[in-house]
């Protein structure tokens, strides 16, 4: 038999039991209440900073100023073993010039660097035919105007088209502010032998200023109004644009041909 | 485990990524290329990739200030408030760094092995961070 003083005493064990488990629940429903707030906060964290990223924006193929292995080897391959100086391309003894007047933001430049332009450079760029001459303008805004520079102090070291045919395949969304220092360096680290540090610091010298310049003033000199627009010089005569109704390996090549003719 | 011991824990992985994220800090400011065992230049691809800054601001600072709240939340803060505080930083942390390690194999297609690792860091550190917050001791 139990005495009086021993109910009372398992009775208060039994509450203080009691009270104990209401206190863990209602601590464990607080927790997990605030690990929901820290999962969602931390969700809104994170889909606002892919946004600021630009990962949720849809159709666009570049890659942010990060060309892959391949598209760096590509593109060393497709120049590979052809001389270059400056803004030119090929055998400077070569009979003929093909003058070509692009802006590094220029959709259509891009379309021609892609789909034209590894056959003018197997065609007639590497058995010494055409030798090709790249005018950067930067009518399009600001981010060709960075682009410019860069590729002008890429061609102070002679790897002007390597860095051009890199940037039109890494092209964003036109005067988005996407020409940073961070992309362009990230497209001239994938440029086979340019001294990146370099040419970012050289982008900046008077020399490439002038470079842009004079692209600008052969434009207006030439009457180029839009990009690409192309012109070819046989020897020391005047040059001849090329009126192209497509941009497809086909035509350009007929015209190339009745041109160099 | 306790929790002083797993605060310990996360204590110390906080302090590893802060010294991950603050060479990645030095080497973007610095202009120099990241040390990268093998070479081949796939930290540096990715580090000078667009999505290596966001807003501007370098992704490995952002690393650093998130690893340093981590640590200075743990070290000074009263328990009943870092818990939250540090789960929300490392889950914030850790979906970044999928995002990131998800640009690495798809976008950029190279793998930077600091980034990885920093990944890694903050995936513990979450896990433990939502241990140490669902743990009642009452």
């Amino acid at each position: 038999m139990s005495t009086k003083s021993e109910r009372r005493a398992a009775a208060r064990a039994i509450r203080e039991q009691r009270e104990r488990a209401e206190r863990r629940s209602a601590e464990r429903r607080r927790r997990l209440l605030q690990l929901g707030g820290a999962v969602a906060l931390a969700a809104v964290v994170v889909v606002a900073a892919v946004v600021l990223s630009g990962g949720g924006s849809e159709g666009r193929a570049s890659s942010g100023g990060a060309p892959s292995a391949a598209q760096s080897r590509e593109v060393g391959a497709l120049f590979a073993g052809i001389p270059q100086r400056g803004t030119v391309l090929g055998d400077p003894r070569a009979p003929a010039t093909l003058t070509e007047f692009a802006d590094l933001q220029c959709p259509f430049c891009a379309e021609y660097a892609r789909d034209v332009l590894p056959t003018v450079v197997r065609d007639y760029v590497r058995p010494g035919r055409l030798k090709l001459d790249l005018q950067l303008m930067s009518f399009l805004g600001p981010d060709s105007v960075r682009a410019a520079r860069m590729a002008a102090a890429a061609g102070m070291q002679n790897r002007m088209w390597p860095f051009a045919e890199l940037f039109y395949r890494d092209q964003g969304q036109e005067n988005s502010g996407y020409v940073t220092d961070a992309f362009l360096r990230g497209i001239g680290s994938a440029v086979p032998g340019l001294d990146v540090q370099r040419a970012l610091r050289q982008r900046s010298s008077p020399a490439a200023a002038r470079a842009v310049q004079a692209a600008t003033r052969a434009a207006d000199h030439a009457g180029v109004e839009s990009t690409p627009t192309f012109f070819v010089t046989r020897g020391g005569g005047q040059p001849r644009a090329l009126e192209l109704q497509t941009l497809t390996p086909g035509e350009f090549t007929a015209k190339l041909d009745a041109a160099l003719r | 485990m306790s929790d002083r011991a797993l605060a310990r824990a996360m204590l110390v992985l906080a302090l590893a990524g802060a010294a991950i994220a603050g060479y990645l800090t030095w080497v973007h400011y610095a202009g120099i290329e990241p040390f990268c065992a093998g070479g081949g230049g796939a930290c540096e691809r990715v580090q000078t990739s667009r999505y290596a800054e966001l807003g501007g601001v370098p992704v490995a600072l952002l690393g650093l200030v998130g690893y340093l709240a981590i640590a200075g939340a743990l070290a000074l803060a009263p328990a009943s408030a870092a818990r939250p505080a540090v789960a929300f930083l490392a889950l914030a942390g850790m979906g970044f760094s999928a995002y990131l390690t998800y640009l690495e194999l798809f976008e950029i297609d190279a793998i930077c092995q600091w980034c990885v690792a920093s990944a890694i860091v903050m995936a513990f550190l979450a896990v433990l961070a939502v241990t140490r917050l669902l743990r009642v001791d009452v």
